[in-house]
């Protein structure tokens, strides 16, 4: 899968702060299953990221990293 | 009781990251009050309060992973070092003990660290500056909860909230859980961190704060300085810890709660509900005397002389102390601290003096140096302006001394 290259390195920095393992980060993983990243955490992560405030409902089908991806980028 | 033993020992104390550092500070009636430096005390009544200084604080809050502690409050990150610390000290294989261990935390006023960051964010920028964390900080069953995440505990599990007595009741219904079968393991005591501004802020309203100096049973006493901290204790069958090859450290023996009017909690008419209290402890625990008793320790001229004058009415002339001027006063968690002492006074043979205070208003009240005699049997006391009466009794685990009469 491809992603927007930018955006990924970001979101990856910014796993690799809050203590994420670096070789389990790649774009298919699952936020929740390989990451261990809950809802909390995931509003934690886009707040850091979102260029403009994001309704947290909104993020309810965000499952894999290419997901967060693709989702910050339609917010640009 | 029936029998029920302490084989575990874990805190998270200002000067204290372990039992021996606890007990050192203890005999030496060394306190960890210190002039607050985490925001500007001066609007408050008290510019002093303990907390844990970096290298406990290293040990301790410091060895829990950042993305775990980022979800936590301070008094539940106490709470969760403290747990870790029982858990070890207790060897307990939770491979095979998780299904039926749980714990008993006492607390009172929850966590604001994370909350109040929250509230300056949401007024400043909105509502994007709320941490998501609030919701599992902020409420006093959170230490129960990550407590259970942490180690997949799915056994019976209680939070209590009981102004300055919850910890007493955490600890004396855990034993209660553990004698009824409830639960095999219990993992009872309290955490509670009062030194944010919002908190203080609370402690400050109660009028109970001291101008400076936190000298219960002293004739100058005027009130308690605050500390933050935890302490839990694992609790367990005594067949149960024999049989896995543990090592008690103490019985717990008897517990007896009551309850006075608010009004008169801490006042003459609250004596006789505190010597009911006391009483009753005694005869479950089987003993018709302790050692010596630790003191609730409110440090206000009424408080003290009402529960003076209730220990007096029941025990007559015996050893009085508290650990708890070392500390500061852990509010919530303030008698899980007594009881610690009591523990390791059992372990030493000595009674600790009350740091602080120099000029008694009663004889039997240790001071200056620790009473070295063997220690059989402890009470700790404990009261709540909501007029809760809690008193705990434990004893040396090979405590064979005449007139034992179980009551179970």
């Amino acid at each position: 899968m491809t992603v927007a290259t930018g955006t990924y390195n970001q979101l990856h920095a910014v796993f690799v702060d809050l203590g994420v393992q670096p070789d389990e980060i790649t774009p298919d993983a699952a936020l929740r299953a390989d990451l261990d990243v809950d809802s909390a955490e995931l509003v934690e992560i886009v707040t850091r990221l979102a260029p403009v405030r994001v309704d947290g409902k909104a993020l309810k089908a965000v499952r894999t990293v290419a997901d967060l991806v693709a989702f910050l980028d339609n917010l640009a | 009781m029936s029998d029920v033993v302490i084989t575990g020992l874990g805190l998270a104390l200002p000067g204290a990251a372990d039992a021996e550092q606890f007990w050192a500070a203890v005999v030496a009636g060394r306190s960890a009050v210190a002039p607050i430096d985490r925001f500007d005390p001066a609007p408050y009544p008290c510019a002093r309060a303990a907390v844990l200084d970096a290298a406990t604080e290293a040990a301790t809050v410091g060895t829990i992973k950042p993305r775990l502690r980022k979800r936590m409050d301070r008094f539940c990150q106490l709470a969760l070092s403290a747990a870790r610390a029982a858990l070890d000290d207790a060897g307990l294989d939770l491979q095979r003990h998780a299904e039926h261990t749980g714990s008993y935390v006492g607390n009172m006023f929850g966590g604001w660290d994370i909350t109040e960051a929250s509230m300056r964010g949401l007024c400043d920028r909105g509502y994007t500056a709320v941490s998501p964390y609030i919701a599992s900080a902020w409420f006093p069953t959170a230490p129960q909860g990550q407590i259970s995440i942490e180690w997949a505990l799915k056994g019976f599990s209680k939070t209590v909230v009981a102004d300055t007595a919850s910890a007493a009741l955490a600890l004396g219904y855990g034993a209660r859980a553990v004698a009824e079968g409830r639960a095999e393991v219990i993992l009872a005591g309290g955490a509670e961190a009062p030194v944010t501004p919002y908190t203080y802020t609370f402690c400050a309203t109660s009028g109970r704060l001291a101008g400076h100096t936190y000298r219960p049973g002293d004739d100058r006493a005027d009130g308690f300085c605050v500390g933050e901290g935890a302490v839990l204790m694992t609790l367990e069958r005594a067949d149960a810890a024999r049989a896995r090859g543990a090592t008690p450290l103490a019985r717990f023996a008897g517990f007896a709660s009551r309850h006075a009017p608010e009004a008169d909690v801490f006042t003459p008419a609250g004596s006789a509900v505190l010597a009911d209290a006391l009483t009753a402890a005694m005869t479950e625990a089987g003993v018709d005397t302790v050692d010596y008793v630790a003191l609730d320790a409110q440090g206000t001229a009424d408080a003290d002389k009402s529960e003076l004058a209730a220990i007096r009415s029941v025990l007559g002339d015996v050893p009085l102390s508290t650990a708890k001027p070392v500390t500061g006063h852990l509010l919530g968690a303030a008698p899980a601290v007594d009881a610690a002492a009591a523990v390791l006074a059992i372990r030493h043979g000595a009674v600790p003096p009350v740091a602080g205070c120099d000029r008694p208003s009663d004889p039997s009240i240790v001071t200056g140096t620790p009473l070295l005699r063997p220690v059989r049997s402890a009470a700790f006391v404990s009261r709540g302006t909501d007029g809760t009466v809690a008193v705990g009794v434990l004893r040396a685990v090979a405590d064979d001394t005449a007139n034992r009469k179980e009551t179970r």
